[in-house]
This record gives structure tokens, C-alpha cells and sequence, in this order.
């Protein structure tokens, strides 16, 4: 499920994070950062709960898509979503945006 | 002593048991009169000290482990009963870039109190929440 911005790609993930689908993001979250596209813009905004196996699959990708020089980011984060980030102190090496728009005008320099 | 009542427990064998003992942790939280977000808060501490001990007991061919929960009427308490010795509960507020690792730090973070106590061949791993309103 993406979304085309010429050089940015987005994948929307509008399910919480679990035990029960972590694998299933793995698999997602390595095929979108394959992506030829840049700019790689994951949108978070239906979710509300994140196991910490969920947290390590978006820093490895993150890792991995910066080794590929490809910047991935996360978009529509919210409320609880936000907290867990904050505990694990995401905000300190992946860049977090409240909105997808705002996440596309980090990519564009607006 | 009196006002403690042990009010549920559960056996984990299979993951799907984790996500019972979840439910169970939210249930008993939102009957207790947590918030929501308290809530949900409470649930992902269960699933991440209950995937702590699944994955030690099945890497050591020590499954089942157990879940219990008391209340207190301010208190609720979640206690993970496994086999195995106590491990490193020190709080650590470092930046992981990595794959695992954080699911302490998330446990740390959501309950007041955590801690553990070695009876026998068991280790209970304490994580304890308080109604701050």
C-alpha cells in the first residue's frame, strides 16, 4: 500500500504492532525499503500500540535504508505512539513527523 | 494483607497465550479504574516481559512459564513466574539502534516499580502500577 511523490515513496501500516503481526512487518518493512525511491516515508497514523519488537524492525530499517543512502522517515505519529518513540528516543537518530505532508515538505526542503 | 486479592492467573505455553494474558492485564486494569492510555500502556508491558520469558524458556526447554495479577485498590501488580536466576533489571536510558534490546526499557518506563525475587528454581519478575488521579 504506497503512495507515489516522484522520489519519495510512502507505505501506510494501519494496524497495531504485536506479537501476532511482527513477522508480517519485517517482511513489509524489508520490501519497502528496497524501494528505488529515496525518500522513504513510513505512515504510522492508524496505529496506536507498538511492541519493541515492531520498534527494532523500523531502527533496523531505518539503518539499513541510511547504508543504501536513502533516508527513511516516520509519519503520523500520535498520542501513545508518541510516547513509546520517546521512551526508546527515536526522535534522537530517525526523523518523526506529526503528518505525512509534513514528512513530504521535509523531503521537498519547505 | 486482607484487601489483596490474587485475581487471576494464567499458564503460557504458546504464543497465543501471551496475547490472553494482554487481554487479561488490560481487563484488570480498566476495571481498576486506570485510563485508557494506562491501559494500553499496561498491555504492551505484559506482552514485552511475557516474550522476555517465553523466548528464555523456550531457547532453555523451560516452558511454561506463568502470569499473575493482584490488585490492591491503588495497586495493581503483574508477576511473571518462570524457571532460570535473576537477570539485569538496571534502567538504561541509552540510544539503541539496533534490532532488540528495548523491551525493558519499556517496562521500566510504563510501570512505577519493578523488581525481582528468586524462590528456588524460579525467578518473579515484579512489575508494579500505582493510580496516580
Amino acid at each position: 500500500m504506497g503512495t507515489q511523490h516522484e522520489l519519495i515513496d510512502v507505505f501506510v501500516w494501519n494496524e497495531d504492532i504485536t506479537l501476532n503481526n511482527t513477522e508480517q512487518f519485517r517482511k513489509a518493512m524489508a520490501k519497502f525499503i528496497q524501494n528505488p525511491a529515496e525518500y522513504l516515508i513510513l505512515n504510522m497514523e492508524q496505529v496506536k500500540y507498538i511492541n519493541s519488537a515492531g520498534l527494532g524492525i523500523i531502527a533496523d530499517s531505518v539503518m539499513t535504508a541510511r547504508k543504501q543512502r536513502k533516508e527513511l522517515v516516520i509519519a503520523g505519529i500520535q498520542d501513545s505512539l508518541q510516547e513509546i518513540f520517546h521512551i526508546v528516543k527515536f526522535a534522537s537518530f530517525i526523523k518523526l513527523f506529526a503528518t505525512e505532508e509534513d514528512a513530504i515538505n521535509y523531503f521537498y526542503g519547505e | 494483607m486482607e484487601d489483596v486479592v490474587i485475581r487471576r492467573n494464567i499458564t503460557v505455553m504458546v504464543d497465543s497465550d501471551i496475547m490472553k494474558a494482554m487481554d487479561i492485564t488490560e481487563q484488570i486494569a480498566s476495571e481498576m479504574g486506570f485510563l485508557p492510555r494506562e491501559c494500553l500502556f499496561l498491555r504492551l508491558a505484559t506482552e514485552e516481559a511475557c516474550m522476555n520469558a517465553y523466548e528464555y524458556c523456550q531457547k532453555t526447554n523451560q516452558l511454561p512459564f506463568e502470569v499473575f495479577w493482584t490488585c490492591e485498590k491503588e495497586k495493581l501488580m503483574i508477576v511473571v513466574k518462570q524457571h532460570g536466576k535473576k537477570f539485569d533489571i538496571t534502567r538504561r536510558d541509552v540510544v539503541n539502534k539496533g534490532l532488540r534490546g528495548r523491551g525493558l526499557q519499556l517496562i521500566i518506563h510504563i510501570v512505577d516499580h519493578v523488581y525481582l525475587e528468586q524462590k528456588g528454581n524460579n525467578v518473579l519478575f515484579y512489575m508494579c502500577k500505582y493510580k496516580d488521579h
